[in-house]
């Protein structure tokens, strides 16, 4: 006499490759959002106040020197002594300049240029 | 003791082996997972914390920028299973039943984390993505129009191919058939999508996962091609 028996039903797949499939699926998207998030400078305080002091791109100018005039005093010679002595002697000079931090703009903001 | 009850103890031997397997994959994967957290995350938060936190947050544009890698990743997988199956190799790893069954599962899987790839752009204020743009095929006019809509059919056909596990009895052999066909199309066009819409594409990393998956799923394919030539040959020649 035979004895029937249940027909065999496969036992689910394999379930430590379904585990490990989510778990590393889910570790690239948060783990990738982790280091790009990383490899992004931030824009900080730091990044503002270690710029350096501005140059003064306009110089005072110089005091006036009255000019005087030698020599025999005719009208041409006049004429072209006070022509001659206008003179440009600008010159630069270092000018402290001082910055206040909290009037800086904010942290510069990063455009999606790198997208 | 009979052959029968030698070889129900042998079967269960198997399955008890099995089951440590099992745990022993999930335990060290929750392990490694605990492990990894404990020494990268203090060092990441605070850049998790600014790109969540900052007036333009990019958290959302970086999360999607990683799931789809997943996703993809997935997609391939899952090809690799269905190939598996389809070209007999699966008979020698891991087994037709388990092929298939994780053919099945890594194809959901990587539907769910598409569906993230593309909804988690909402939140982005640079794109500014609406539904409609993201649901419509081309509808991205703010970036990469053509790409991204490449990518949005190759989602569709991911969608059809996933549901059709559900209905392959309604289906039949010859639908089922035809309806896989589409999941080729669905992986060059989520590759096409991933190549000249994503902007990592140019990374070595990524341009070698890239090459990885067309080059395998390329290979896969022509051996299936060749295995089943050869054995309607083979049947020709018997008959």
């Amino acid at each position: 006499m035979t004895t029937r028996t249940a027909a065999r039903r496969p036992k689910a797949g394999a379930p430590g490759f379904k585990a490990l499939a989510t778990a590393v699926s889910l570790a690239v998207t948060l783990g990738g959002w982790a280091v790009m998030a990383a490899n992004t400078q931030p824009a900080g305080p730091a990044a503002t106040s270690a710029l350096p002091p501005m140059p003064t791109l306009v110089p005072t100018p110089a005091p006036f020197v009255p000019q005087t005039i030698s020599g025999p005093s005719t009208t041409a010679s006049t004429t072209a002594a006070a022509a001659n002595s206008q003179t440009n002697n600008l010159t630069v000079r270092p000018h402290a300049v001082t910055i206040n931090p909290n009037l800086l703009p904010g942290p510069v903001a990063v455009t999606r240029s790198s997208r | 003791m009979s052959t029968d009850n030698w070889s129900a103890a042998g079967s269960g031997a198997r399955s008890i082996l099995s089951s440590i397997i099992t745990f022993s994959l999930i335990a060290s994967g929750v392990f490694i997972g605990a492990a990894a957290a404990v020494a990268l995350l203090p060092g990441w938060l605070p850049a998790l914390n600014a790109s969540i936190q900052a007036l333009d947050p990019k958290a959302y544009w970086y999360l999607s920028r990683a799931s789809g890698f997943a996703a993809f990743g997935l997609l391939w997988l899952s090809m690799v299973f269905g190939l598996l199956i389809t070209n007999r190799m699966a008979r020698l790893w891991p087994g037709g039943f388990t092929a298939f069954d994780l053919h099945q599962y890594l194809s959901l899987l990587g539907l769910g984390l598409t569906a993230f790839h593309g909804l988690v752009l909402m939140g982005d204020r640079y794109i500014n993505y609406s539904l409609a743009q993201l649901l419509i095929p081309f509808g991205s006019v703010n970036y990469r129009q053509a790409w991204v809509g490449v990518g949005q059919i190759a989602f569709y056909g991911l969608v059809i191919v996933s549901l059709s596990f559900y209905a392959r009895r309604t289906l039949g052999q010859r639908g089922w058939r035809i309806v896989h066909a589409v999941s080729y199309a669905g992986f060059i066009f989520a590759l096409l999508h991933g190549l000249l819409s994503g902007t990592d594409s140019s990374a070595p990393l990524v341009l070698a996962f890239y090459w990885l998956t067309a080059v395998t799923t390329m290979a896969l394919t022509i051996y299936r091609i060749l295995a089943s030539q050869l054995a309607r040959g083979a049947r020709t020649a018997a008959a």
